[in-house]
């Protein structure tokens, strides 16, 4: 079983084959090397947080088809129009925000092209402003960071809320939200600040931005019908999700998916516009990561490297849960995140189990949200690989931002680790 | 001399001292500028490979697209409006293409499609360019690193014919009415002479290499050119000259080097040069 991750964290670092590819080499390996009966195997794909995803993949299509996602970026942004230093935290908070309901990747798509329009309209030159990097890795990293709020925002999120459910251990999408909005909120700020610092901004005028945003608001015109119904569902369902989720005959799943079929219902959505905005490779790449999780615990492979790792660090849980934060920051900057986070959850599980003082959820927790925190390279995360390929900023530029960003949210996640999590909320 | 000049602009980097330079050189050799802006494929390339698990075909191209028009307006509404600017003042003729594709494929059509004299651009490290074409191109390319100091380094070695560099660096000293210093490097790393096809001799000793050295040096003489010697690698002892006499162009001609430390095998020469100096250089192919 230690061969078959292996190999996936080889597969999904050099990514010789599609991700969600090496989703399926997973899943078929198992059973062919004779570790899990292939039932068993497939069976986890019928799990409840594929069905979220499902659900929650066929809403923000219905948001992106009736661009309303566009709709609600620009009025964020409106209110950020003032200063070039509130403008780009703006774009931040923006991103963040919005990755709470929608995929982060579908949201850098989305912010790309509104904040470069804006970037032309005040002439700005790529790689030479300062104004320019801060505005376009203020998306990258908003997405980032907003998308570890809820579980709507990366796949990693339900992923780990799968595996918690297979040990009995129930997350709720307030649950999620409680855990770890704070971190949002923290180091949204602090990235923020970074990116300051690093690219100090050197322009002091935005009224070309406000120009600009105002006219793209005058473009979209008032508010249609259909958007007005597709963001009414989002809503109703948002606060299913919040209140409701918790109930064992509704859930997650079936929330997201009744969600779906009102937009169905009310012909705001087609399936030919699902075809074109669900991304089912995700889907696939999630079933495999969680049967890499079920293989790696039923063989107690987890368990072996659980122990190695905690004879080597004497029990210390404060260096466990540090090292834990560490090692998925780096494995995820050279990995697809959900790869990481599939890798390092039954292990993560596994000390959990050995050591006393650290919970299956507390460590999960850890390894989702660090899972997110993918700032150096391109190869990264989607969202830096789109916002690169604007032209603004150059890998130098996301290297020195990235690296100083990851320190920065590594330390705000060990604290609230520490004081909020275990301290505070006892998890 | 310089005529018909070229200077692409990737999606991947811009300088305006590129620019600035080619209006100089343009103005004083009453040339042309065409700028050939080139719209990066590997950037969009990685994007979407690193997209095709988590965005749709229909998400991705449409990503792409945006990209796409975002980079040619960014070509037509700055950088161009920006040169056009500047070079109406100085009543240049300007040309502009747009081109999508590989940096240096792009330049290399260009160069087959239209007689040029010089091809203009700047370096930069943390990007996807790829500078393959500073060792594949015919023409001289000039890689412009911004800098006021108005002094030539004419680099001469055992490893180049030096034919082309003393000749093109008086005649530019006088053009731009610069300072003209002459350096002569005994690469003792690898110690071969390169003839004027470009073929490299057998390793010689370094008496003998000394010896073409003064016989270069007298030949300089006669011309009222003074040389200074220096022993050591071609790159390491240029650099370090640039960096002494504060060098606004440092002019290399068609070195082979081939061997560097040890005897070990060295690759790529000149983009490792372009990489490390903080002047501008010209590179006579």
């Amino acid at each position: 079983m230690i061969g078959i991750l292996l190999t996936a964290a080889i597969l999904w670092i050099t990514e010789p084959i599609p991700l969600a590819a090496t989703g399926l080499l997973i899943m078929i390996l198992q059973p062919l090397m004779g570790i899990i009966p292939a039932e068993e195997i497939y069976s986890t794909f019928g799990n409840q947080a594929v069905f979220f995803l499902i659900g929650a993949f066929i809403i923000a299509a219905a948001v992106e088809t009736h661009g309303l996602h566009r709709r609600i970026a620009l009025k964020f942004l409106k209110h950020f129009e003032n200063t070039p230093r509130k403008f780009t935290f703006g774009i931040m908070l923006s991103s963040a925000l919005l990755s709470f309901i929608m995929p982060e990747h579908g949201v850098a798509a989305l912010f790309l092209p509104i904040v470069t329009s804006i970037l032309l309209a005040m002439k700005i030159i790529p790689k030479e402003s300062n104004f320019g990097k801060v505005s376009v890795l203020s998306i990258a990293y908003g997405c980032s960071i907003g998308s570890l709020g809820t579980l709507i925002g990366g796949a990693r999120n339900p992923l780990t809320i799968g595996f918690l459910a297979d040990a009995g251990i129930t997350v709720t999408f307030l649950d999620w939200m409680i855990y770890a909005v704070p971190v949002v909120v923290v180091s949204l700020p602090i990235v923020w600040f970074i990116l300051q610092f690093v690219f100090p901004i050197e322009i002091n005028d935005v009224t070309k931005a406000k120009n600009e945003i105002e006219q793209q608001v005058a473009i979209e015109g008032h508010i249609k019908k259909e958007e007005i119904i597709v963001l009414s569902v989002l809503v109703f369902t948002v606060f299913l999700w919040i209140f409701f989720s918790h109930y064992t005959y509704f859930g997650l799943a079936g929330i997201a998916l009744l969600g779906s079929i009102l937009l169905f219902l009310t012909g705001s959505i087609t399936w030919k516009d699902v075809e074109k905005k669900v991304p089912w490779g995700i889907i696939v790449l999630y079933g495999g990561a969680i049967t890499l999780g079920l293989g790696m615990q039923q063989t107690g492979a987890g368990s072996w490297i659980a122990q190695n790792l905690f004879e080597m660090m004497s029990g210390n849980v404060l260096l466990i849960i540090f090292s834990l934060i560490l090692f998925t920051v780096l494995l995820t900057n050279v990995m697809s995140n959900t790869g990481a986070v599939a890798v390092l959850l039954p292990i993560g599980f596994a000390i959990a189990n050995e050591i006393p003082g650290i919970s299956p959820l507390l460590s999960s927790m850890i390894i989702a949200l660090s899972g997110g925190l993918a700032f150096i390279f391109i190869i990264a995360t989607p969202g830096n690989a789109i916002t690169y390929s604007s032209g603004y900023f150059s890998t130098k530029d996301l290297f020195k931002a990235g690296t100083l960003a990851n320190f920065a949210c590594i330390a705000i996640l060990f604290i609230i680790a520490i004081v909020y999590w275990k301290g505070i909320i006892g998890l | 001399m310089f005529q018909n000049i070229l200077v692409p602009i990737s999606s991947e980097f811009y300088s305006k001292d590129v620019i600035k330079r080619s209006i100089l050189l343009a103005g004083n050799f009453s040339g042309t500028v065409h700028l050939l802006y080139i719209i990066e494929e590997k950037p969009l390339h990685e994007m979407e490979r690193r997209t095709d698990t988590h965005l749709t075909h229909y998400n991705r191209t449409e990503t792409h697209h945006d990209v796409l028009n975002q980079q040619r307006q960014t070509a037509d509404d700055l950088i161009f409006q920006d040169a056009q600017h500047r070079l109406h003042k100085k009543n240049i003729d300007m040309q502009t293409t747009i081109m999508q594709g590989e940096f240096s494929d792009a330049v290399t059509t260009e160069l087959n499609n239209k007689q040029y004299d010089l091809v203009i651009m700047g370096y930069e490290r943390g990007c996807m360019i790829d500078y393959r074409l500073i060792n594949e191109l015919d023409v001289p390319v000039w890689i412009e690193a911004g800098g006021h100091h108005e002094s030539i380094l004419a680099v001469c070695s055992n490893l180049a014919p030096n034919q082309k560099v003393p000749e093109l660096s008086i005649e530019l000293a006088k053009k731009l009415d610069w300072d003209l210093k002459m350096i002569y490097v005994t690469d003792v790393e690898d110690n071969v002479e390169v003839d004027e096809q470009g073929n490299r001799s057998n390793p010689k000793p370094l008496h003998e290499l000394l010896f073409s050295r003064q016989e270069f040096i007298e030949h300089m003489q006669e011309k009222g050119i003074a040389v200074k010697t220096v022993e050591g690698s071609l790159q390491k002892q240029s650099i370090k000259q640039a960096r002494k006499m504060k060098a606004g162009l440092v002019i290399i001609g068609r070195e082979q080097k081939k061997k560097g430390k040890l005897g070990l095998p060295v690759k790529k020469v000149k983009q490792k040069m372009a990489e490390r100096c903080k002047y501008s250089l010209l590179f006579i192919n």
